[in-house]
């Protein structure tokens, strides 16, 4: 019996191993070459002639994969090896060969394929360009650098490269090592429908990020403009949550947010103030630009320092491979754009600048006794450097200014009075890859803003003179370091620090002037430190939830006092089905700096100042529940968001409180802008509702926000809750870009927004009071019903443009005809009471009626 | 120059609107919240008062005809009533107001008054406030210091007073107050006694938020003024301090916060407009009281 079983052990044995026993199929010599034929032909061949059978599924094993192989007496298992690449395994069993998945065991191992993704002609590295694998869910973004590190098990792969108005590019991939793949996607335009294939990449409802919007840059060229001046943040505007201010007025409002609650920033450093000509235009010149992403809820912990959004502008890196360019004419303004390589697939630089002329060209109009006039310039640098494979250098600018001047002289005297402001930022970074999985960057950051009040009189009597200077000013210097690491396929981490040391001048003010006893010098600074230590991960739990969850610790000091908040940030999504997702996200945000407003209509005078120890910084909770479908045969996306904010320690002047600076700043000796200002608190609330299509021969979007945004004070409006000047109970925003031949395109925008709710007197009446000793007073009191009790006339407008874009054989050429406020509507710009026959009436001043233009611009 | 006035930002305004092809019309497109004139009331009771005066006007609308005739309504119906009794008020065109007898309607610490006055157009408005306690004298304490110094031609007279008292525990109060330094001088055509002294510090409104239960000190004010025999601007001259006086009142909610808000409104543009506050069901103004004393020094 005992023998028995041994007999039966050892029969099982050369079973189940077939190697114990005499010489294994497996060691069966073999000769045999072949050329791209299929690995089932392969496997066929060999199998007849030299008697060996082969099971196989050929789904499993991939038999239709195409192989070549050239062997001279050697084992099977040898050839094997070959033909399979790892892609399956096999084992001998009864004389019969097998082939199996590689499901199990050692074949489960996991490789990396990572790189970078540029454009093809110029090397410009591309972000946020999807690399996936079609119908599996397995994929990834390459990061603001173009990297992007994939990790997936050993096997073949169908890869896809894919980035809106990029020609996608697929790759069949054998993993079975690390892979290094860096690959270039070349531009398409797009005239015709094109038919949408499985492949199409990862849509809207397949991120986990809710309330962000990313605006191809060629889109926004297409967007009919003031005066032909293409302008990013004016288009920003047009996306639903977003709201303009009014005509006239700079800043744009975010989900009930103020203007100083929304973080831009340049390539790392943030920009203060972001417009031109009070608002008119922004201060970023579109040629300059690589890509804009903005964000307005469920921020990812990398970001902090605002309440409300955060606008992420990317410059571009300039053209590695060739010399190009850009110019521009047009009524008000000139622009150009240059870049290239300095050397050749390892250095570039890029140098854009716009100017306009309104100055000079009515100077010749303008009399010697009294002149004046108005310029904006700007100028975008950067220069990059590859240090090898590994390390990159970049190196970038912004400079920028406005001026107002006037000069008068009379037969005594002469004056000179200017008005200016300006951005400045610069930025140093340094990006390094660790692995194939860890990228980091380092980064040294740079910004300016500064707004000047100048005037210089001189008397030609006793030739005394005087001159004043008053200014504001923010300052900032940082520092940041930080590191995606890409563990596996179902995680991204990201985490870092920034630290940044703010000196703020608010009010400085310098007098030199012979009648004086002593020059004034009045400069108070204060200096402050905020700190931001985050981590994030963006991770893929099973195959429909995703959730980017992640903490923000960040910290502020200044005068010895010190806060420090976290900040728990949290958005994840749902997948219901491949194309349809649900969406959730919270968020506490920090906010350490804060904008007095002098006018209330944003113009650069308003003041940056510290949180201290009386003026606490701003606080936010925002919570948003959405839902986003993708229709791929249509190209569209349409998504629906709630969301609910809650704001604390926000700031606004005391009610009486004179503005500061314009109020005698000879007078305002120390003027502490902590006693004029009060806190409070905001509330704001809405749904947001956008049609969006990216691609197509007719491409655009249709947005419309319903929200409600009140604040409240106990020092304003009695401690009573009132409407925000910037509560807009309906926003509408319709874009839409018709591709008519490849050469001309139209395009047309409406907008339309409730009016503003601001403080209109109504009626004045005595006002008696009591006092013994005199009597007692009786002012003259207005009467307003209570704080923002007027609502000012809706705003909406039309404009319409269309293009005409020439290639020539080196160069394209564009003409562009714009109307803006296409059907001449008289927007209020602000209200004034006049006295008409015996009848007072509510008159109003509008800005812009309906404003053709045309400019002109080449690429080359 | 440039500076020293609210030009600039004015200046700003009217070049941005000149920059471009500004418009002006007629407002389109908005609703007005009213035109009609409001009623406006002002009475502030106390038991130190002789008389109980009572202000009536009507707002005048700043949209509409323009017609500027006084605004005070003589021919309303003005009743006042403790609860158990109730007085009509006269009206005394001399002194511009309504005016109730205290010997007919007597105001009493801790009472609660109601207000109605009935215009004669039929509308009516209505009011209610109740008789704070006066301040405690208990911890009442004054100082003051003049000093009078001559330097060549200057003359200078520096004075400084602090009025302080103890705030009772528990309850919130308000205060109305104020100090006065009397300075008399000749001035053509004949004698100004009394000169307001302004203080660094000075309070006029205030409540004991943060600081109830404590002692409440009414800033250090500083008088200052200097004469030169040299001339020059006016007729400054033969200044000697003739007293100082002040008063002290507890009021009522309604009283502080129709003064405070007073007190800040502004015609400036510039400012922040400053929402006036009202008690006045369907109207405008406050019917408030207070309660306390006045005190005067003569030198």
């Amino acid at each position: 019996m005992q023998k028995l079983t041994k007999v039966l052990f050892v029969l099982l044995f050369i079973l189940v191993n077939g190697t114990l026993h005499a010489e294994s199929v497996l060691d069966k010599r073999i000769t045999y070459a072949a050329s791209n034929i299929s690995l089932k032909k392969a496997l066929a061949e060999i199998s007849a002639s030299y008697k060996i059978s082969f099971t196989y599924s050929e789904n499993v094993v991939k038999a239709g994969r195409q192989v070549s192989i050239n062997v001279k007496d050697k084992p099977l298992a040898v050839v094997l090896d070959k033909l399979l690449n790892g892609t399956a395994k096999y084992k001998e069993i009864n004389g019969h060969v097998v082939l199996m998945g590689n499901k199990t065991g050692a074949a489960g191992k996991e490789f990396t394929i990572s790189g970078y993704v540029t454009e093809k002609g110029s090397g410009e590295l591309l972000l946020g360009v999807n690399v996936f694998v079609p119908g599996t869910g397995l994929g990834t973004a390459t990061n603001a650098y173009g990297f992007y590190s994939l990790t997936l098990k050993k096997g073949t792969y169908k890869l896809v490269y894919s980035y809106i108005g990029y020609e996608a590019q697929a790759f069949e991939v054998e993993l079975t090592s690390d892979i290094e793949k860096n690959v270039a996607l070349s531009g398409v335009v797009e005239t015709e429908e094109v038919v949408v294939t499985a492949e199409s990449a990862p849509q809207e409802s397949q991120r986990s990020q809710m309330s962000s919007i990313d605006i191809p840059v060629d889109q926004i060229k297409e967007i009919p403009a003031l005066l032909g001046e293409k302008d990013v943040l004016k288009v920003v505007q047009l996306m639903p949550g977003v709201q303009k201010g009014n005509e006239g007025q700079s800043g744009f409002y975010v989900r009930g947010g103020g203007p100083d609650q929304n973080l831009i920033i340049l390539d790392g450093a943030p920009v203060y103030n972001a417009f031109h000509l009070f608002g008119f235009f922004s201060l970023f010149n579109g040629d300059a630009l690589k890509s804009i992403e903005l964000v307005k809820g469920g921020f990812p912990a990398r970001y902090g320092g605002r309440l409300s959004s955060v606008l992420d502008l990317h410059m571009k890196e300039g053209n590695k491979e060739k010399f190009a360019g850009e110019a521009g004419i047009g009524i008000i303004s000139s622009r150009f754009t240059v870049e290239g390589p300095l050397k050749k697939n390892k250095s570039s630089f890029i140098l854009s600048g716009r100017r306009t002329y309104i100055d000079a060209l009515i100077r010749p109009f303008m009399s010697k006794e009294a002149n004046g006039g108005y310029f904006f310039y700007d100028l975008n640098a950067k220069v990059n450097y590859d240090l090898g494979k590994k390390d990159k250098i970049y190196v970038s600018g912004y400079f920028g200014k406005d001026r107002f001047y006037v000069n008068t002289e009379t037969q005594s005297q002469q004056s000179k009075f200017r008005f200016e402001w300006g951005n400045a930022t610069a930025t140093a970074r340094w990006n390094h890859q660790f692995t194939n999985k860890m990228f980091a960057n380092a980064g040294f950051i740079f910004s300016n803003y500064r707004f000047l009040i100048g005037a210089q009189e001189k008397y030609k009597a006793n030739n005394e003179e005087f001159t004043m200077r008053f200014y504001s000013q923010i300052r900032d210097l940082g520092l940041k370091y930080d590191v995606d690491y890409f563990p596996s396929n179902g995680h991204h981490i990201r985490f870092g620090a920034v630290a940044t040391w703010h000196r703020f001048s608010p009010s400085a003010l310098v007098v030199k002037a012979s009648f004086l006893d002593e020059n004034i010098n009045r400069k108070r600074n204060i200096d402050g430190i905020e700190t931001g230590l985050y981590v994030e991960d963006d991770m893929r739990l099973g195959k429909r939830f995703r959730v980017n969850t992640g903490l923000r610790i960040s910290q502020f000091s200044n005068r010895g006092k010190n806060y420090v908040y976290p900040e728990p940030r949290l958005s994840a999504a749902y997948q219901i089905k491949s194309d349809w997702a649900v969406k959730s996200s919270f968020a506490i945000m920090n906010q350490y700096m804060h904008l007095i407003s002098n006018t209330g209509i944003g113009l650069p005078t308003d003041l940056w100042v510290p949180a201290t120890s009386t003026v606490p910084p701003q606080r936010s909770m925002q919570m948003a529940l959405g839902t986003v479908k993708d229709f791929a045969k249509e190209k569209i996306s349409i998504s629906v968001e709630g969301y609910y904010k809650e704001m604390y320690n926000i700031l606004a002047y005391k009610e009486g409180a004179t503005f500061l600076i314009f109020d005698d700043p000879l007078g305002t000796d120390d003027y502490s802008w902590e006693e004029n200002v009060t806190s409070g608190k905001g509330w704001s609330y809405g749904a947001e509702f956008l049609l969006h299509r990216k691609k197509g021969r007719l491409n655009g979007w249709i947005g419309y926000t319903l929200s409600w945004t009140q604040l409240q004070f106990d020092e304003l409006n009695l401690g009573k809750k009132y409407w925000a000047r910037y509560d807009r109970r309906h926003d509408i925003s319709v874009v839409a870009i018709y591709k008519l031949t490849k050469a001309i395109s139209l395009s047309t925008t409406w907008v339309y927004g409730t009016g503003q709710a601001i403080t209109m007197p109504l009626a004045t009446y005595q006002g008696n009071t009591n006092n013994p000793n005199n009597g007692g007073m009786s002012p003259i009191l207005s009467d307003y019903g209570g704080k923002n009790n007027f609502r000012m006339a809706p705003y909406h407008r039309m404009d319409v443009g269309i293009r005409y874009t020439k290639v020539k054989p080196k160069y394209e050429r564009t003409i562009e005809f714009n109307f803006y406020n296409l059907y001449n509507r008289a927007n209020p710009f602000y209200y004034y009471a006049a006295n008409e026959n015996g009848v007072s009436k509510l008159k109003q001043v509008s800005l812009f009626p309906i404003i053709p233009s045309l400019s002109l611009s080449y690429k080359f | 120059m440039f500076f020293n006035n609210k030009i600039n930002i004015f200046f700003v305004l009217t070049m941005m609107a000149s920059l471009f092809t500004a418009c002006e019309q007629d407002a389109k497109d908005v609703n007005l919240p009213y035109v009609e004139p409001k009623i406006v009331v002002q009475s502030f009771i106390s038991p130190i008062s002789a008389e109980i005066a009572i202000y009536v006007s009507k707002s005048s609308p700043i949209f509409g005809a323009v017609n500027s005739p006084d605004p005070t309504l003589t021919d309303a119906t003005v009743v006042m009533s403790d609860g158990t009794t109730t007085a009509t008020a006269i009206f005394n065109s001399l002194k511009g107001y309504y005016i109730i007898d205290t010997a007919i309607l007597k105001i009493v610490t801790g009472k609660t008054y109601n207000l109605k006055v009935t215009a004669a157009d039929g509308r009516k408005v209505t009011s209610v406030c109740t008789v704070p306690f006066a301040p405690d004298t208990s911890g009442l304490e004054f100082t003051y210091d003049t000093l009078y110094t001559k330097t060549g031609n200057e003359s200078r007279y520096d004075a400084e007073a602090t009025l302080s008292w103890n705030d009772p525990v528990g309850q919130n109060n308000y205060y109305h107050s104020e100090v006065e330094l009397g300075l008399e001088y000749t001035f053509s055509p004949g004698t100004i006694k009394w000169e307001k002294m302004y203080g660094s510090s000075y309070l006029d409104y205030f409540a004991d938020k943060g600081k109830d239960g404590k002692k409440i000190v009414n800033g250090i004010l500083v008088y200052s003024l200097s004469e030169s025999n040299s001339g020059g601007v006016g007729s400054t001259k033969n200044y000697e301090f003739g007293g100082i006086r002040y008063f002290l009142y507890s009021t009522d909610i309604n009283y502080h916060k129709y003064h405070e808000t007073v007190s800040r409104s502004t015609n400036d543009p510039f400012s922040e407009p400053v929402i006036i506050y009202t008690n006045i069901e369907g109207g405008l103004g406050c019917f408030g009281a207070f309660n306390g004393f006045n005190k005067q020094i003569d030198f």
